[in-house]
C-alpha cells in the first residue's frame, strides 16, 4: 500500500481485509465498497463485534476452547458426562463434533497438532494441561479426535504413549472411507486405513 | 497449459490462504520445485489421502501465474499412513525430508538423489526404521551434492591415510586426515570408518544393526558434522527427536 493508499479510508478498510483468512484483493474491495453502501447503524454494530470478539473471548481455563472468561459453557455443564474427554486439535474441530450432537462428554483443545518441519513439539501443545486434568480418577476415557492424516495420527500416538501409564482408557475416532463415498473412487492410502481400522458386524 | 505426469515425492508443504497449499517437491527430471496446490486442503479428488511430507507418488505439474507452478494433482503410490502411526518414524521421515530441502537446490535435477531419497523413504516406512539408514542417505545426498567425505586418503594432501585403530577425521573439512595434517582433528574409531564405508558403498545398514552402540553414533557424530558444516541452521526435525519420549533402541536423527 503507498502512502496516498494508507490515507484513503476505502484503501485502509480493504488492505486490513485481505489479512483475513480467504479474502483476496477483489473480495476485500467489494466487501469495503459493500460497507460504504451499508447503514450506519449496521456498521456500528459490525464494528463493536469485531472489537468485542476479540476484547472479550479468551481461553476456557479447563478445555482452552474460546470462552468469554474463566470456564466455557461445556466444562460448567454438570448434564455432561465429565468422565470422558475429547481432544481436538483446534477449536472448529470441537465446532464441527458438537454439531453432531452425538457427544455428551467434554472437550480439550490442543491449539496445533505435532509438525516436525513446522517446529511445532509437544511443548507448544496444551498437553501438560490435559495431564493435569486427568489427576484424580473421574475421568475413565480420552478419545483422541485429531485429524486423520499423519500428523494427526502422530499426535494420536504420542498422547496415547503418555496417558495409558495414568490408567485412562484411551481411544481414536474411526476413520477410513467417506459416508456416501464409494470404494472404487478411494485412494489406496484411505483404504489401508479403512481395511486396518475394520470392525466386527 | 497442460500439465505433466511426474513422479514425485513431498518435501514440504505450507497454508496458502484458506484451503491452498504451497508444496514443495522433489521430480527426478526437473529437481526441487515449489508449486501451489489449489483447494489441496479439502480436495478428495486431486489430493486424495492429503499431501504430506515424505509422501511419495505421481504428481501433475502444469505452469502456472508467473514463476510458480500448479500441483493440478497427487496420487500417492507408496502406502504413507505407517508414517503416523510410529513417533520414530514420524521424526525419521521429516528429518529426510528437511534435510533434503535444505540442502537442495531447486531446479537442479538429479534421478540419482531422487532415487537414494526414495529408496530411504522406502526403507524407513515399509520397515523398521533405524538411524543407520538416515546416515545412508546422508552420504548418498553429499555424494549426489558433490561433497563426498575422503574415507581412504586426505582430504587435505590425498595421500593414502594407514589402517590403525582410529582416524583422524575432520567433517568440516572433508574427511580422513593423515599424520602430516591431522593435528586438533577428533578421532575416528576404525570400526566406525569401516561402517561409514559400508554405507558409502550401499551397503545394507540393517548388517550394522548390532555394531556396538559407541560405534553407531561414532558414525553419526562423524557423518553429521560434514551435513551440518554445509546447513544454515539447524534442523526442526532434530529438536523436535530430541522432545520425544524415546523408544527402546530409537537412535536421534
Amino acid at each position: 500500500m503507498t502512502g496516498d493508499d494508507a490515507q484513503n479510508p476505502l484503501q485502509r478498510l480493504a488492505a486490513l481485509l485481505t489479512r483475513l483468512p480467504g479474502i483476496g484483493e477483489k473480495t476485500a474491495m467489494r466487501l469495503a465498497l459493500s460497507l460504504v453502501k451499508a447503514d450506519g447503524d449496521y456498521v456500528a454494530a459490525l464494528a463493536d463485534a469485531i472489537a468485542g470478539v476479540h476484547r472479550q473471548l479468551g481461553l476456557c481455563e479447563v478445555c482452552f476452547d474460546l470462552c468469554t472468561g474463566g470456564a466455557c459453557e461445556r466444562c460448567r455443564d454438570r448434564r455432561r458426562d465429565h468422565g470422558i474427554i475429547c481432544v481436538v486439535a483446534q477449536p472448529q474441530d470441537r465446532m464441527a463434533i458438537e454439531r453432531t450432537g452425538a457427544y455428551h462428554g467434554l472437550y480439550h483443545v490442543l491449539h496445533g497438532v505435532l509438525d516436525p518441519l513446522g517446529g511445532v513439539g509437544p511443548d507448544e501443545l496444551r498437553v501438560k494441561e490435559l495431564l493435569r486434568r486427568l489427576q484424580g480418577d473421574s475421568v475413565r476415557e480420552v478419545i483422541v479426535a485429531t485429524s486423520p492424516n499423519v500428523e494427526g495420527d502422530a499426535t494420536a500416538v504420542y498422547l496415547a504413549k503418555l496417558l495409558r501409564p495414568l490408567g485412562v482408557q484411551v481411544s481414536r475416532i474411526a476413520s477410513g472411507v467417506a459416508v456416501g463415498g464409494e470404494l472404487e473412487y478411494a485412494d489406496m492410502n484411505t483404504l489401508n486405513r479403512a481395511l486396518a481400522d475394520r470392525r466386527a458386524l | 497449459m497442460q500439465s505433466q505426469s511426474t513422479p514425485a515425492v513431498i518435501l514440504r508443504t505450507r497454508p496458502l490462504g484458506e484451503a491452498d497449499l504451497i508444496a514443495i517437491v522433489l521430480t527426478p527430471e526437473q529437481g526441487k520445485l515449489e508449486t501451489a496446490a489449489a483447494r489441496a486442503r479439502n480436495s478428495k479428488k486431486r489430493f486424495a489421502g492429503g499431501l504430506s511430507p515424505g509422501m511419495r507418488g505421481v504428481a501433475a505439474i502444469a505452469r502456472g501465474r508467473g514463476a510458480l507452478l500448479r500441483l493440478e494433482s497427487f496420487d500417492a503410490t507408496a502406502a504413507h499412513a505407517p508414517v503416523g502411526a510410529d513417533l520414530t518414524r514420524f521424526a525419521y521421515v521429516a528429518y529426510l525430508c528437511e534435510l533434503t530441502d535444505e540442502l537442495v537446490l531447486a531446479r537442479h535435477p538429479d534421478p540419482e538423489l531422487f532415487a537414494a531419497l526414495c529408496l530411504a523413504l522406502e526403507q524407513v516406512i515399509g520397515g523398521a526404521p533405524q538411524a543407520l539408514q538416515l546416515r545412508q542417505y546422508e552420504l548418498a545426498l553429499l555424494r549426489c551434492l558433490g561433497l563426498s567425505p575422503a574415507l581412504t586418503s586426505c582430504c587435505v594432501c590425498g595421500s593414502e591415510v594407514g589402517s590403525e585403530d582410529s582416524a583422524a577425521f575432520d567433517g568440516p573439512r572433508g574427511g580422513v586426515l593423515c599424520l602430516e595434517h591431522e593435528r586438533g582433528a577428533p578421532r575416528l574409531p576404525a570400526a566406525a570408518l569401516a561402517a561409514i564405508q559400508h554405507l558409502e558403498a550401499g551397503g545394507d545398514p540393517a548388517a550394522l544393526a548390532s555394531a556396538p552402540a559407541g560405534v553407531r553414533r561414532a558414525v553419526r557424530d562423524a557423518i553429521q558434522s560434514i551435513v551440518r558444516s554445509h546447513l544454515r541452521r539447524p534442523l526442526h526435525a532434530q529438536a523436535f527427536f530430541a522432545a520425544l519420549p524415546r523408544d527402546a533402541g530409537a537412535e536421534g536423527v
